[in-house]
């Protein structure tokens, strides 16, 4: 092996070595699972290296392997959308009893609302309310406009809301208008 | 409200994510090395296969004129319009539900495809489509389709010098062989492939009804001996399958000097090939006993025009394992050449643009394509 290639593939390694826990991270909110988590970052390294000559240099090699792993994610929704559909309604919405296990209850439905939605909008979801991305540079990571992020994560609020109620509601605070006590 | 539920949101989110251990790292690196290794030898396969570019020794008949201009912006600009009109470029698609094939006279083949094709190749009456773990023959009016289920996620395909039929070939891992199908590129008509079990020191580049051609690495060996070898039965090359399948002759091209050849006369349907008598084409006695050995007077065309196509004009230099191919290619993920000698395309995954090399005309012409919306790939047409 050349010095170059070398010295390439080592500076490779630092680079999943440095950032492959805060890949697997993002990857799990999107995927919704481990296993396929896993498989993302994989399938995002391999294609990140396919172009590490190019980007290496550059100070945006971050930015390159999100952007790959958002938009595998989504290719693999495209992908698979026959098979997949979105979870099933949940008509569990919790009482107002307030107390922790319901809360836990309430946020165990929020997570499996989030894992249901198209995979558009879980990534919008992600990308802004995890990794704290303005609306342009969500826009940019997923090729897409800046509408268009606002009207995704608008829909997935406007969703999150009709299957949730108030959140003070699903935290058992508050309950949501209308509903009888 | 909003307010409410996106700080439910962010702890959510982040709870989740902090919640657990995410695996390991260790090896993930090694293994997308591996992989990206794999994809790029895939991909030279794929596109320096469709022109027919054995890596014959050191040279393969790579053109290098992508070195000019690449660096000299800006580029002219060619529409996908002119490149469908002018070059017959037709383009892999992805629309919202589907993959498809965008022909030159601007029709959507729409294909079975449900995994992203890795290559689309044209062959004399269908599109032979291949995504991990499948082929796919679908007629170029797209009204009939065939899938082939690979046991491989990582497979070449070598399409017949008459386009009308394809190998598939993998690594099998049971067997520690090189595993062919070879299929005909017929849409309408499912059948079971013809499969060999090969050793993969040879690899197979043309085919008839009774010849199978490989190149391999003879003249390293035999020291370019005419005579009797036995390079089967020391090198464990696996030939009988051919005879097993019915197969008359196998003939094998050395990698450094394709005109040294080695005939190995099968019996068909016996699993049994003894031995090979090797010589050089120009030799009258060599076409004699590739013909015969082929029973078929057609043969020693088959395998001339194979070596006369392949051993050409070789410009560049291609380490056969693909992984430095001149300079600019490697800037890019894919590199493709059309068999038909019109055009090379080269771009990354990312790239508005690809980089197009037109050979049509009495000098090259480098510009930036703008693909069509969804553009995937280039199919590579071999007809």
């Amino acid at each position: 092996m050349s010095e170059t290639k070398s010295s390439k593939d080592e500076e490779f390694r630092e680079y999943v070595a440095a950032r492959s826990a805060s890949l697997h991270r993002a990857a799990y909110l999107l995927t919704g699972n481990w296993a396929t988590a896993e498989d993302l970052v994989q399938t995002t390294l391999t294609k990140t290296y396919l172009a590490w000559d190019r980007i290496r240099t550059t100070d945006s090699v971050d930015a390159y392997a999100r952007r790959i792993l958002y938009n595998t994610n989504a290719s693999w929704w495209r992908k698979r959308s026959n098979h997949e559909k979105p979870a099933e309604l949940f008509d569990d919405r919790p009482d107002a009893s307030g107390d922790f296990a319901e809360r836990g209850a309430m946020r165990d439905a929020m997570w499996r609302h989030i894992t249901g939605l198209p995979k558009r909008q879980r990534a919008v979801l992600v990308l802004r309310y995890y990794e704290h991305r303005t609306d342009a540079q969500i826009a940019e990571i997923l090729g897409i406009s800046t509408g268009t992020v606002k009207s995704q994560a608008s829909r997935a609020l406007a969703g999150l809301r009709r299957r949730l109620g108030t959140p003070a509601a699903a935290l058992g605070l508050r309950r949501p208008p209308g509903e009888a006590t | 409200m909003s307010d409410d539920i996106e700080a439910l949101l962010r702890a959510e989110l982040a709870g989740r994510a902090e919640s657990a251990q995410p695996p390991s790292g260790e090896g993930l690196a090694e293994v997308a090395m591996a992989r990206a290794g794999r994809i790029r030898r895939r991909r030279l396969g794929v596109a320096v296969g469709g022109l027919g570019l054995v890596l014959f020794g050191t040279a393969a008949a790579v053109w290098t004129p992508w070195t000019i201009g690449l660096t000299d912006a800006p580029l002219a600009a060619t529409t996908f319009e002119e490149a469908q009109s002018e070059l017959d470029i037709e383009f892999l698609i992805e629309s919202e539900d589907s993959y498809g094939v965008v022909n030159a006279d601007d029709e959507y083949i729409r294909l079975a495809a449900t995994e992203e094709p890795f290559a689309v190749q044209r062959l004399q009456g269908a599109y032979v489509v291949s995504s991990s773990m499948q082929v796919e023959v679908t007629a170029l009016d797209g009204t009939t389709s065939l899938e082939y289920e690979i046991p491989s996620e990582y497979f070449f395909t070598t399409v017949r010098s008459d386009a009308e039929a394809f190998a598939v070939d993998y690594f099998y891992e049971d067997t520690g062989r090189q595993h062919y199908d070879l299929f005909s590129a017929d849409a309408g008509t499912a059948e079971d492939p013809v499969s060999l079990d090969l050793s993969s020191r040879i690899t197979l580049q043309d085919w008839n009804d009774s010849l199978l051609v490989f190149s391999g690495d003879l003249i390293s060996v035999s020291g370019g001996v005419t005579g009797t070898h036995h390079f089967n039965d020391q090198y464990d090359w696996g030939l009988e399958s051919a005879a097993e399948v019915g197969y008359e002759s196998v003939v094998v091209a050395d990698l450094g000097n394709p005109d040294y050849v080695c005939v190995a006369d099968l019996d068909p349907g016996v699993a049994l090939a003894e031995s090979e008598e090797c010589g050089y084409l120009d030799d009258p006695l060599t076409e004699e006993l590739i013909s015969e050995a082929s029973v078929d007077e057609a043969a020693p065309e088959l395998v001339e025009d194979f070596i006369a196509e392949h051993g050409e004009e070789a410009v560049g230099d291609v380490p056969a394992d693909g992984a430095s191919v001149p300079g600019d290619l490697t800037e890019s993920e894919y590199y493709f050449i059309d068999p038909l000698g019109r055009w090379q395309l080269a771009f990354s995954s990312e790239d508005d643009t690809w980089v197009l090399l037109d050979t049509t005309g009495d000098s090259p012409v480098v510009s930036e394509l703008a693909p069509p919306a969804g553009a995937l790939l280039p199919v590579v047409s071999h007809k």
